[in-house]
């Protein structure tokens, strides 16, 4: 914890992006169309409802419509379709 | 996508299905290998479409033995995958290639020998000529060499003035421009006499006997040089000839002119029943129309009595157009000076131009004389 937090400061300090310093998801949503995950570490579910993508944070549950996986890559995933809700949830 | 698209098409793309359980499990331990996978959707609970580079199917395999993952691949995409169609069915790749071959191969020599420019001279001739220096229908490209054939050609043909070749493909253009001809020597006996009555200036007989001196007048027709016996009478007669040129405008001028406005009505000529198709009678009060008639083509012996007639309609209107004296006498005088243009012939030498503005009784009425003094060849053979 302690540890954590001295890497938070340095990171501030050092004026470094956030998802480097704490190793997190960095997501950009374009509209309610596209979405684009990084720095995820494994697809848990799909379906054209659902994705569930596990990261450092925790699953981060996306749901919608009509999904479809445009690029599946070790640390990216983009998706496109419908998108309703997104949400942190506990692993 | 189009980009993703494009370079689907150029390295080729397999559309692969998996269908079984935990198929998440599958797309993780395949990308964690490093195996990327894109346009990836699910098509029911139990089965998902994905696509990969051809290269990559072989990856997978070991991946799905002994998950109860069944792979198959739906589509194949690209280039590489046409052209192992293609090699496989060689006949349509040798088709190709000796389709280009042939387009080739007959682009290469002359198909077409053109001739332009000849007016006395015959096509034939001419080609003829072009075929006895190896240049016809069915000869190598190479072969020909416009430049040589040119000079060569206006060689062998005396009567050309200048001759161009140029090759269009497979088409040989010869241009020709002829020369012109001198006028022969006038044939059997004759006299030479005056085409126009002058003032004889300059005598040279080169065959016959003269019958004038320098200084006379002679009238029109009359024997300048006189043959002596058999061979016509030859040598050249120049005198001075004078010319007058006459104009004259009206200083109220009236009539009718068009509007520049036109209308057209189509009709159609049943025997004697006209129908009107387009347009009025006429929508000008003052007109001059003009009609054109289209009949259809006869055939055999039968004509229908069928016409279609297209009447044009020029507007006309009245006009009354005022001149004062000075520019009454510029406008006759641009009447004369064409009404001499036209008397006098071309490239002959002009002594002296005298514009005389000549007094008239009508007032209405600006009168303007030319008169011109020309030095000229007045000498015409005249058979007996």
């Amino acid at each position: 914890m302690v540890f954590k937090q001295f890497q938070a400061k340095l990171g501030n300090a050092l004026d470094l992006p956030q998802e480097v310093m704490l190793n997190a998801p960095k997501i950009t949503i374009v509209g309610d169309v596209q979405i684009w995950i990084e720095n995820h570490t494994g697809l848990i579910e799909y379906s054209t409802e659902k994705i569930r993508v596990n990261t450092n944070l925790g699953h981060l549950n996306v749901t919608g419509r009509d999904f479809s996986i445009v690029k599946l890559l070790p640390a990216e995933i983009l998706v496109e379709g419908k998108l309703q809700r997104l949400e942190f949830g506990e692993a | 996508m189009r980009l993703a698209s494009l370079s689907d098409k150029l390295f080729g793309a397999l559309t692969v299905t998996a269908s079984g359980r935990e198929l998440e499990r599958f797309f993780n331990t395949a990308y964690k290998q490093g195996i990327v996978m894109w346009t990836v959707r699910r098509l029911n609970p139990a089965k998902i479409s994905f696509m990969i580079r051809p290269a990559a199917f072989a990856a997978l395999r070991p991946l799905v033995r002994g998950t109860g993952i069944r792979l198959q691949i739906e589509r194949k995409t690209g280039l590489p995958f046409i052209w192992s169609r293609l090699s496989r069915r060689k006949g349509i790749l040798i088709g190709v290639l000796l389709c280009g071959l042939i387009i080739y191969t007959l682009s290469s020599f002359i198909w077409f020998v053109g001739v332009s420019g000849n007016k006395k001279l015959s096509q034939q001739q001419i080609l003829q000529v072009a075929e006895s220096l190896g240049v016809k229908p069915g000869v190598w490209r190479k072969e020909v060499d416009t430049t040589q054939l040119a000079r060569e050609l206006k060689e062998k043909i005396p009567q050309t003035a200048w001759v161009g070749v140029t090759l269009n493909g497979t088409r040989v253009n010869i241009q020709i421009v002829e020369k012109k001809e001198r006028p022969a020597p006038p044939p059997g006996k004759g006299n030479l006499i005056a085409a126009k009555s002058g003032l004889i200036t300059d005598v040279l007989v080169i065959k016959g006997v003269p019958q004038v001196v320098e200084g006379q007048t002679v009238k029109r027709g009359q024997a300048l040089i006189a043959a002596e016996q058999n061979p016509a009478a030859q040598g050249f007669v120049r005198a001075r000839v004078w010319y007058t040129g006459v104009g004259s405008a009206k200083l109220v001028d009236e009539g009718v002119r068009p509007t520049g406005k036109v209308s057209a009505s189509l009709r159609i000529k049943i025997g004697t029943k006209v129908i009107i198709l387009t347009g009025k009678n006429s929508p000008y009060q003052l007109y001059s129309e003009q009609s054109t008639v289209k009949a259809l083509p006869k055939w055999r012996n039968i004509q229908l009595p069928v016409e279609l007639v297209t009447v044009h309609y020029q507007e006309m209107t009245h006009y009354k157009k005022v001149m004062s004296k000075e520019e009454a006498t510029k406008a006759a005088e641009a009447k004369a000076s064409s009404d001499l243009l036209a008397q006098v012939p071309a490239g002959v030498k002009v002594l002296a131009r005298k514009t005389v503005v000549v007094k008239n009784s009508n007032i209405n009425l600006a009168t303007v004389h030319i008169e011109l003094e020309t030095l000229e060849e007045i000498a015409v053979h005249q058979a007996f």
